[in-house]
């Protein structure tokens, strides 16, 4: 006969799986890196791990830890409109040591990609996290975000890291002419942004804001009754220390304004709680993105992963999503004018781009637009064969679909070659091979200037079987 | 017979290893870094930065040194990616570029150390400095190869200037045209040559007119062997660099 304990844990434990298996936005606030997770059913999960202090200043290590828990919550309550997004922030409990590597990206990272294993000895702390795994599920993205603080001055400046993936697939985008193809990825999946300043008096504010945004309370209203989300201390170590109620997660019910309304479990008592979170509260009122103009960046990647999960599992995507995903991608883009040759403009105007042509679905204005942000990235990194891919490939799709017939085709072959000789990947060659193969089945272009002729495009591919088969 | 030759090929190359250590140890000016990594890898180097003057034994200080290493760290790491493991080097720190002598370079050569960067601040709170690069494979090309770029604001300088990110490549291009690694060499060239020219130029340009003018004379050494690199890989029959056309004076040149 089952203990009555058992029994309740059998109960709890069913809550939990049904609450979570119908989860569709979610997040997890103050989880311990020792233990990294992200939510199985989210097609995109967010993990922001602190921003470090080199330093043993505590304000700044615990300012770390503030500043990933308002990014992560202002990032979730941007991303909402994807549907089956998860984010979580990590920290280490307060006394761990500051060397412990646990929180480190090259710790964490190979964990959620199921390659390397959990500290299981650490998995009874963590018992009632349902909903959740370690692993991210074959196929589903992540946006891993980190960073580093420093002082300068009275001023704090934080940079941030971003890496992007889907576990197990390569992020290379296919453009279709003429029953031909060619392909690249970003440029880099490994983003640093520009180092961002906080004056002593947005120091103040953010720590107003972390003070609003760490409570689950009853109303949309900072003035209402709350409960503190869970902190993690150094008590915290044994067995148990993870049973308060938000701790397991929480399913993001709706938005209202900076506000979301969440539902969780509380296993202490079995029962289903709801209550809103000030998640986008920004700092004194502004936005936190106009400091941290990346976060920007970070939501347009999540809606990026998105179109690409749901287009690899034929799943349907919110009819509004790829706007929105271009639209803060763009937003990053313009905030970053300082920066003419930046590879994180150039890889966010790549993700516009290939936001516009995925959800196009071969409409003109679409390729337009796509071929448009595919070239200005390439003309900030000229030297990246994916860059310099992408956008003959954007073009070549986009002349195809309108005129049917192809211009410049020298410039075009000639960049598409240099690309093939930058890149190690043998695709490249490919790509080339593709190119000339539908330039020789097309039309002839209005104008013989700027234009290959036949002959010469049939002796480039006779150089190019050289190349493809070397002796 | 097959196990013998793998014995012996990694016999020589530990013996060519602690050739290279000893080589790195020998030399009296400079202590050896902490951490060097596995021999087979290309390397970075970061040494200490040192805060100058009385104020060295402040807690602030010393955090303010720290954070910036650590910036330098994450940078390169950044920036370098796979092909280079970027090394804390503790307490190594030259007291002076000639400490970074014809020896010293072939110690670092050896164990395939393509670059090292240090930092001295100078006024902790003008946070004023200075950065110092040795790009190790750049010295026969263009010697002696050390640059120390002075700093109103250390800080500053490092987060509006990208040069950490286009001395990466750069010089790990300039180390596989060193090894004939021709067709490896140009995307990294190609990269270094683009990133430096943005740093040389426009509003945040970097350090002062003696180190662009120096960075201006490196940068057409690149450009030759940029050349040069294309056309050796060229000559490789099947390769890919084959299809890469020359501009219509004869050179090769960078995709822009």
């Amino acid at each position: 006969m089952p203990s009555p304990g058992s029994a309740r844990t059998c109960f709890l434990t069913v809550l939990m799986v049904l609450l979570f298996t119908r989860l569709t936005q979610a997040g997890m606030a103050h989880r311990d890196c020792r233990f990294p997770m992200v939510f199985e059913g989210a097609a995109v999960n967010v993990v922001v791990l602190p921003y470090s202090y080199a330093g043993r200043n505590y304000s700044l290590t615990n300012l770390g830890n503030r500043l990933s828990l308002l990014v992560k919550l202002d990032v979730l309550s941007h991303i909402l409109e994807y549907g089956s997004v998860g984010a979580v922030q990590m920290e280490m409990p307060e006394g761990v040591p500051s060397d412990d590597p646990s929180c480190l990206p090259e710790t964490v990272l190979p964990i959620l990609l199921g390659t390397h294993a959990p500290n299981m000895a650490l998995a009874g702390m963590f018992a009632n996290t349902r909903g959740s795994v370690n692993a991210l599920r074959p196929g589903h993205g992540l946006v891993l975000v980190w960073g580093l603080l420093y002082e300068e001055g009275d001023d704090i400046f934080a940079q941030t890291y971003v890496r992007f993936l889907r576990r197990d697939i390569n992020e290379a985008i296919e453009f279709q002419a003429g029953g031909s193809s060619l392909s690249a990825k970003p440029s880099s999946q490994l983003l640093a942004f520009i180092p961002q300043k906080f004056t002593q008096s947005e120091l103040k504010q953010m720590e107003d804001s972390y003070s609003r945004a760490d409570y689950v309370r009853d109303e949309p209203n900072d003035s209402a009754r709350g409960d503190q989300l869970p902190q993690l201390v150094a008590k915290c170590a044994g067995y148990g220390c993870d049973d308060s109620p938000v701790h397991a997660g929480f399913y993001v019910q709706e938005k209202r304004g900076e506000w979301i309304r969440i539902q969780y479990m509380d296993p202490t008592k079995g029962q289903q709680k709801e209550g809103w979170i000030h998640s986008a509260g920004g700092l004194a009122g502004a936005p936190l993105e106009k400091i941290l103009p990346e976060i920007k960046f970070i939501e347009g990647c999540a809606g990026y992963l998105r179109l690409r999960v749901a287009d690899a599992e034929n799943t349907p995507q919110m009819p509004a999503a790829p706007a929105l995903a271009v639209n803060q991608l763009n937003g990053f883009v313009r905030s970053n004018d300082s920066q003419p040759d930046d590879i994180a403009k150039a890889v966010a105007l790549q993700l516009a781009g290939a936001v516009e042509y995925l959800s196009g679905r071969g409409q003109v204005e679409s390729l337009i637009k796509a071929a448009d942000d595919f070239e200005r990235a390439r003309k900030m990194i000229p030297y990246d064969p994916n860059a310099i891919t992408l956008a003959v490939g954007a073009q070549v799709a986009e002349e195809w679909r309108q005129k049917g017939r192809f211009e410049q085709t020298v410039l075009k072959a000639e960049r598409m070659s240099a690309a093939s000789a930058l890149s190690s990947d043998k695709a490249a060659l490919a790509n080339l091979n593709s190119l000339y193969r539908l330039l020789l089945s097309s039309p002839e272009p209005a104008s013989a200037a700027d234009n290959l002729t036949r002959a010469e495009l049939k002796e480039r591919m006779e150089a190019l079987k050289r190349v493809a088969a070397p002796k | 017979m097959f196990q013998n030759a793998v014995h012996s090929a990694n016999w020589i190359r530990n013996a060519i290893a602690a050739a290279a250590l000893t080589c790195g140890v020998a030399h009296a000016q400079l202590t050896n870094c902490k951490d060097p990594g596995p021999p087979d890898v290309f390397k970075i180097f970061v040494d200490e930065v040192r805060a100058t003057g009385g104020s060295t034994g402040s807690a602030r200080v010393r955090e303010k040194v720290q954070g910036i290493h650590k910036f330098l760290s994450e940078n390169l790491k950044a920036s370098s990616g796979d092909i280079a493991s970027v090394r804390d080097c503790g307490k190594r720190f030259p007291s002076d570029s000639a400490d970074f002598d014809n020896k010293e370079f072939d110690g670092l050569d050896n164990l395939r150390v393509v670059l090292e960067v240090w930092g001295m601040l100078d006024d902790p709170v003008k946070g004023s400095g200075s950065l110092g690069f040795a790009l190790v494979p750049a010295r026969p090309i263009a010697p002696p190869a050390v640059y120390v770029v002075p700093s109103a604001n250390l800080l500053n300088s490092l987060r509006q200037g990208k040069q950490m990110s286009a001395f990466a490549p750069l010089v790990l291009g300039i180390r596989q045209y060193q090894n004939k690694n021709y067709a490896d060499a140009v995307p990294l060239l190609c990269a270094g040559t683009q990133q430096l020219n943005s740093v040389l130029t426009g509003q945040s340009a970097l350090g002062d007119d003696a180190f662009r003018t120096r960075q201006r004379e490196l940068m057409k050494k690149v450009k030759e062997i940029t050349d040069s690199a294309i056309r050796e890989a060229r000559r490789t029959p099947g390769s890919p660099f084959g299809l890469w056309n020359p501009t219509s004076d004869g050179t090769f040149l960078c995709p822009d």
